[in-house]
């Protein structure tokens, strides 16, 4: 092995902050599609703000309140937790029959809020993103791999520097094995 | 030199398999966070799938490589082979781990638990402790051929476990779900299969550039403890 052509840790540096920069790039990515097209506002926001375009709106199906009746199913959502689990809206459902429509289900709906009547007609229906799970399983993983080959990667120079400064070291490749290299030979006894 | 040559090769496609690590897996990472769809029943949930599942293929992998380094040490007694099996188990480690907390993460809004004593995740977690326990006993024994050797048959009695890991979905009615790809076909729609199979690709070949990174510095690091052996002798004689 030539320990003289090892890169330096110079070059891990560099190597390493391109790769930061690239999964930076993906996770913000990956933000912004988020806001774009997963976050969801609670119904106290929603009868705060009462928004003209398309908004997403999380809350919970109440017991006893859908109606599959109707062409529509109509039924009340209040919000996910105690605080804002009071506020309550009438929803009317126009799009296609989804499974994952259920009372007491916590759920994402995609519609228009019509303040004069208020009601949300809702066109789609999503589960909930559990985003923050997603978050921690990501970087539980991909956090401590690159922590965990980087140290491996500078580990492998400083070991190669360290030899080289060693005395007597031969760099040869086709040099008979140093004491020990082996575990038959004496060094490592 | 066997190891010298060994090391040579190791060496010489370390920079490429790494380089093709790192695209595979930065492509799959953005095919599968932004382009891919959610899951009709999970929703976004489902992205962890992109993580967990080459995580868990790795895993076995690993543990692989260590069984068949262990019968080739076994057989050639060759040092560089138990490098190889060291690097192996150290790397095992960290996905089996990875698999075991990404899948347990996952569990929690699909199974509303984060553990259930189901076949797939005792057999898995066994898979750890059997991988812990290779590198304890590596610790344990000061004659380094001994070591090799004990650790080598270690590896070979647990690798039981692993046709255990890998079908115990089909042996058994769990809780985990059927592999999604097996002789029956494909189960997985294809706007995820692909960020999958990109991110599958990416770290097993990551699993390659590590195992390459971490022989050779096993093999320096027992290269330097033998020249300071040696140095120390001829200082003593």
């Amino acid at each position: 092995m030539k320990l003289g052509e090892r890169q330096s840790l110079r070059q891990i540096y560099f190597r390493w902050t391109i790769i930061l920069i690239m999964v930076t790039f993906i996770f913000a990515f990956a933000i912004f599609r988020y806001n774009r097209e997963v976050a969801a506002i609670s119904p106290e926001a929603l009868l705060r703000i009462r928004p003209d375009g398309m908004v997403r709106v999380l809350g919970r199906v109440v017991a006893g309140t859908l109606n599959k009746q109707e062409s529509a199913p109509v039924f009340v959502l209040s919000g996910e937790s105690m605080i804002d689990g009071q506020t309550k809206i009438v929803v009317r459902y126009i799009g296609k029959p989804d499974d994952n429509l259920r009372e007491l289900k916590l759920l994402v709906f995609s519609g228009f809020f019509d303040p004069g009547k208020m009601e949300f007609t809702a066109q789609k229906i999503s589960p909930v993103p559990n985003i923050g799970f997603i978050a921690s399983a990501y970087l539980l993983s991909l956090l401590p791999l690159m922590l965990f080959l980087f140290n491996m990667e500078r580990r492998l120079i400083q070991l190669s520097i360290l030899i080289k400064e060693e005395k007597g070291y031969q760099p040869a490749t086709d040099s008979p094995p140093l004491q020990g290299e082996g575990y038959g030979g004496d060094g490592l006894k | 030199m066997v190891s010298q040559r060994l090391i040579g090769t190791l060496r010489k496609w370390e920079g490429g398999v790494g380089i093709l690590a790192g695209l595979f897996i930065f492509t799959g990472l953005y095919l599968g966070l932004v382009v891919s769809p959610p899951d009709y029943y999970q929703g976004e949930v489902v992205r962890i799938i992109y993580v967990h599942v080459p995580f868990a293929k790795v895993s076995l992998l690993s543990y692989t490589t260590l069984f068949l380094g262990s019968c080739a040490y076994l057989w050639k007694k060759d040092p560089i082979v138990d490098n190889l099996c060291h690097a192996a188990a150290g790397i095992g480690v960290f996905f089996t781990s990875g698999a075991l907390i990404t899948g347990s993460i996952w569990a929690k809004p699909t199974w509303n638990t984060w553990w259930t004593w189901d076949p797939r995740l005792v057999s898995f977690a066994i898979l750890l402790l059997i991988l812990i326990g290779y590198l304890m006993l590596r610790t344990f024994v000061d004659d380094k051929r001994k070591e090799a050797a004990y650790a080598a048959v270690l590896a070979i009695i647990g690798f039981v476990d692993l046709p255990i890991v890998y079908f115990s979905v089909e042996w058994w009615r769990t809780l985990h779900q059927p592999m999604s790809i097996s002789t029956r076909g494909i189960s997985i729609a294809p706007g995820m299969l692909t960020p999958l199979a990109f991110m599958a690709i990416g770290i097993s070949l990551l699993f390659f550039y590590m195992l390459m990174v971490r022989t050779q510095m096993l093999y320096l690091q027992h290269l330097l403890e033998a020249k300071r052996g040696g140095l120390l002798s001829e200082e003593e004689g």
